[in-house]
């Protein structure tokens, strides 16, 4: 490989059209992978003559949150084709990306495992013996039950994950489940418990497609043009029908610059910006009286000494009180009056005043002046953001999760954010939403049956972060479908230290990954396109139930998840509590539904149907209606955050990040911020082996050139990034989209394609403290890491 | 008569390489090679950006062959191998290719590829439309607007697969045809009009 020079070749515009006649197909990468082990696999070719061919249906990764239905030709039992499958009822949902298509050459990835293997050399040294499956699965079986019996059955930890849930082998050892299926909790657990909508992932009040009635849409620190690619028709459509696109990010996305406006800003300081909005809306009366007196928690009273709210009777049960401006007394809220917003007022002896005048108290110091002092955004560019999110509306705030979400101050982000929507109303109407979009979700949605196990069967509840846990010995063994190293800690030392104490580490996974090498066995599964039944399974997304077919027989000696977990249960002596085959489950959790929206329809309709079929019942775009009433305490937008009042957080209160701050002396040393940043070449670590991902990326950081000129750098050049945590080596390339004072990177980027280390040998583990308070717990601060860069 | 061509908006394109790779899998091309490619204007990285930051510019090209009215390098194949269709697609007849290299040199998109070795697959094996002819060692290739997929009826695998529907094909003889009323609408531009070929791939941003 010559995987040094720039993937791109040097084939700009400029000098690919006029320089004539060099080498034009060379795409830099000359990817002439080894592929001996799957050339031994593959039949040989046939001629295309007497091709056998077929196509079928399957379904792509979700936690992109693309949730493409495929449909793929094979011939010769060879994936040859992969195209967006035309049966959606709406074209808009028939979909694919550059990481779909590429899957005709990364299932048959020389990077597959392909047999069950067991680890001979230390923990971490990825020496492994092949052994055979019956010998695999009878030795985890014995040594989980062993662990179980000697240490409790919360001793073990069998991960979950969003694109594999070994939820049946969990409850049936009564093992720990995590709380998290995903790392994107940092601005959800600040905005969901106002809403009770998002899950601690902070999933959009409307969905995207309702974009086309927004006039003014507010994207910050969201790159979805190519995070979230299948949401880019919405954007554009959205930006057709008129609406004005401004970004915020620190650095010049490709959604930057499909915007009508970028607003640069100092990373980790996404707060600042919002409360400095919350301090303008309030200052120049912008606020909505009408809405937040009918559909926020504003008017609620609050006790000035203790900061609890009111509620009749002084019981903690009774309703939350409002004071009722023309019969000066206080009310519960769910009278319709003419609430006080502000004002102080007695209440049964108690000083109380209006949760709005406690925020106009609390954000009066945020001025625009003090935020441009931290965000580095001036203060007439804040003003005119914030005249055009009230003034210009409907407007919608458009959130992301690899930029201020990975920082330790990301819930006030969140929380800030739904202040200031609430504040103004700019949400639960059309064009008028707050969220992280994409993927359908906000979508008409119906419940799968779930199978049901025999009560005594559940999992053990988790108490701390999995952060927390690592710097105890409470977790014996770890079963996980996924690559925890790169993806759930930060800090790689201490995970390392951690992994090499524990008892037992089984991965079950398609590809090498990096935590691969951790694992005492490996136990190979199939690609998405590969099942031992003809039915793979069925899932619903994008308002949709769709059906995930048998593309190939299972790869190698690679096998279904479910027949993996089967097996393990099996052993475990409860075999006969699952399901038999993934088609027998597959027509149970759609034919024994008892969503009457999935009423009729069968596996067999939705292969009739080529394998999607809408859920019925409800028209699109699909808006929030806040007349119909929140999850939350008082059905309302819950913008008082009383269980965080031993934070000082039951509003929103700036706090620096925890350690790239501007003024953090650690600087002098490292002072540059390191960012992980999404891509459209990767889902976090997947497709990071894909041949066809790889012609256009490795492994590399990117910087500013001023701030390479200033270290000697240039383009090509081996740099160590370092702090006192530790460093990691790559290739570095020269971008003036990079903000200056930054580091960015792919996350995810797998140990074998860097020259040294990884990128989570960087980064920050803090634990927030108020975090085992939050919805989700403490977020992973990956972006909140300070390095230095220099020649390796 | 029909004259096939595309129109691309450039506003819509994300610069996010699908249309790179559906074209590589649908025409079976091998490793080393692509017939599609996206481009940054001015930039010689992945998603670099014209200026100095914070005011910068980032726009995406995506270029294949242009399939012009005025081939440069039909005119100057020496074998006939490179022709003019009667749907007005550049074509290339691999039998007759001789490996000269000619139309690489006149060709100002730089759009055609050269099998220099044995084509290199991966996976190793043809995968794609199984209409594709198998290229040889010593045979130029480039996009034949599908041929096997817009001979049917189909559009270009790259038009399929695009996120944000940045692709129009279709008849430009047609007045009434999509492509042609976008053209129209947008004032679509062709990419080195000074070169004279009249790509019928246009552009609009």
């Amino acid at each position: 490989m010559t995987g040094r020079n720039a993937p791109q070749g040097g084939l700009t515009r400029r000098s690919f059209l006029k320089a004539a006649g060099v080498t034009a197909g060379a795409v830099g990468l000359a990817g002439a992978a080894n592929m001996t082990a799957t050339d031994g696999w593959l039949a040989p070719a046939k001629a295309h003559a007497e091709a056998d061919q077929y196509t079928v249906c399957t379904i792509h990764q979700s936690h992109c949150s693309g949730h493409c239905s495929l449909q793929c030709t094979v011939r010769d039992g060879r994936l040859a084709l992969v195209e967006p499958n035309e049966a959606w009822s709406d074209e808009r949902f028939s979909t694919c990306c550059l990481k779909g298509i590429s899957e005709v050459q990364h299932i048959y990835s020389t990077e597959r495992l392909q047999t069950p293997l067991k680890r001979v050399g230390e923990r971490g040294s990825g020496d492994f013996c092949q052994i055979s499956w019956d010998e695999a699965l009878d030795e985890i079986a014995a040594k989980l039950a062993e662990i179980k019996a000697e240490y409790g059955p919360e001793s073990i930890l069998v991960k979950r994950a969003k694109e594999a849930n070994y939820s049946f082998l969990t409850s049936i050892l009564g093992a720990l489940s995590d709380r998290n299926t995903g790392i994107d909790t940092g601005i959800g657990n600040g905005l969901d418990p106002a809403t009770g909508i998002g899950g601690g992932f902070a999933s959009n009040t409307n969905e995207d497609l309702d974009w086309v009635n927004s006039k003014t849409i507010i994207h910050m620190g969201n790159n979805l043009l190519e995070s979230k690619l299948v949401t880019a028709r919405a954007f554009f459509d959205a930006k057709d029908a008129g609406a004005r696109m401004i970004v915020i990010d620190p650095n010049f996305s490709t959604t930057a610059g499909k915007s009508d406006q970028w607003i640069p800003i100092q990373p980790g300081t996404d707060a600042a910006l919002l409360l400095a909005m919350v301090n303008l809306v309030i200052d120049r009366e912008w606020h909505d009286a009408d809405f937040m007196r009918r559909y926020t928690s504003f008017p609620y009273l609050v006790d000035e000494e203790t900061g609890q709210l009111l509620r009749q009777g002084g019981d903690p049960e009774g309703a939350l009180l409002v004071w009722d401006a023309q019969r000066s007394m206080a009310v519960p809220y769910t009278e319709v009056v003419e609430s006080a917003l502000e004002g102080h007022v007695d209440v049964e002896g108690k000083r109380a005043e209006p949760v709005f005048s406690r925020l106009k108290r609390e954000v009066e110091e945020c001025t625009p002046a003090w935020a441009a002092g931290i965000t580095g955004i001036d203060p007439a560019t804040i003003e005119e953001l914030t005249r055009a999110y009230v003034h210009d509306g409907p407007a919608s705030l458009s959130l992301g999760y690899g930029g201020g979400d990975k920082y330790e101050n990301a819930d006030i982000v969140g929380h800030a954010a739904i202040v200031l929507a609430s504040l103004v109303g700019q949400i639960g109407k059309p064009g008028a939403s707050i969220g992280v979009f994409g993927g359908g979700t906000g979508a008409p949605s119906a419940s799968l049956a779930s199978w049901p196990l025999p009560k005594e069967f559940s999992p053990s509840k988790q108490r701390k972060s999995l952060s927390e846990q690592r710097s105890t010995d409470e977790i014996r063994a770890v079963f996980a479908p996924c690559d925890i190293y790169l993806q759930s800690f930060a800090n790689a030392a201490q995970t390392e230290r951690w992994l090499k104490q524990l008892d037992l580490v089984v991965v079950a996974e398609i590809y090498h990954t990096t935590f691969v090498d951790w694992a005492d066995y490996v136990l190979p599964v199939c690609s998405r396109f590969e099942s031992e039944d003809d039915i793979a399974g069925v899932s619903t997304a994008q308002g949709h139930v769709r059906l995930q077919q048998k593309v190939l027989d299972p790869l190698f000696e690679s096998r279904s998840d479910f027949y993996i977990e089967r097996a393990l249960v099996e052993r475990l002596g409860h075999g006969d509590l699952l399901p038999r085959t993934r088609e027998e489950y597959a027509i149970f959790q759609l034919e024994e539904s008892k969503d009457e929206a999935l009423a009729g329809m069968t596996i067999a309709s939705l292969k009739e149907a080529g394998g999607v079929l809408p859920i019925p019942g409800t028209s699109r775009p699909v808006c929030l209606n806040l007349d119909k009433g929140l999850k939350t305490d008082s059905e309302r937008l819950d913008v008082y955050y009383e269980d965080m009042l031993p934070w000082d957080q039951a509003l929103p209160r700036y706090e620096e990040p925890n350690e790239a701050f501007k003024d953090n002396p650690l600087r002098d040393r490292y002072p540059l911020d390191f960012l992980q940043t999404r891509t459209r070449f990767h889902i976090h670590n997947h497709f990071c082996d894909a041949e066809w991902i790889r012609q256009f990326v490795d492994a590399f950081v990117e910087m500013n050139p001023k701030d390479m000129a200033d270290r000697g750098l240039v383009t090509g050049n081996i740099v160590k990034v370092f702090n006192d945590r530790g460093s990691a080596s790559c290739r570095v390339q020269a971008n003036e989209a990079v903000r200056p004072g930054t580091v960015r990177s792919f996350e995810g980027t797998w140990s074998k394609y860097m020259d040294a280390g990884n990128f989570q040998s960087l980064t920050n583990d803090a634990v927030l403290p108020r975090g085992k308070d939050l919805m989700k717990g403490p977020v992973i601060p990956f972006n909140d890491t300070l390095v230095q860069v220099e020649k390796a | 008569m029909t004259r096939f061509g595309m129109v691309i908006d450039r506003h819509r394109c994300v610069g996010c390489h699908t249309c790179a790779n559906a074209c590589k899998m649908q025409n079976n091309v091998p490793m080393g090679m692509l017939w599609n490619r996206i481009l940054v204007d001015g930039s010689d990285v992945l998603d670099g950006a014209v200026g100095t930051y914070p005011n910068l510019i980032r726009d995406y090209t995506p270029v294949a062959c242009q399939h012009c009215e005025n081939p440069a390098c039909q005119r100057v194949c020496p074998t006939g191998a490179t022709y003019k269709d009667d749907k007005g697609r550049v074509e290339i007849d691999y039998d007759k290719c001789i490996g000269c290299r000619m139309c690489m040199a006149a060709c100002p998109y730089n759009a055609r590829s050269f099998n220099w070795e044995e084509p290199k697959r991966d996976p190793a094996f043809d995968y794609g439309d199984a209409r594709v002819p198998v290229r040889p060692k010593g045979v130029a290739e480039k996009c034949t607007l599908c041929k096997e997929r817009t001979d049917d009826g189909s559009e270009p695998m790259c038009v399929k697969c695009c996120p944000t529907r940045a692709r129009t094909f279709g008849d430009l003889d047609d007045p009434n045809s999509e492509v042609s009323r976008r053209i129209k609408e947008k004032s679509a531009y062709v990419l080195l009009p000074e070169q004279g070929t009249k790509p019928q791939i246009r552009y609009y941003n």
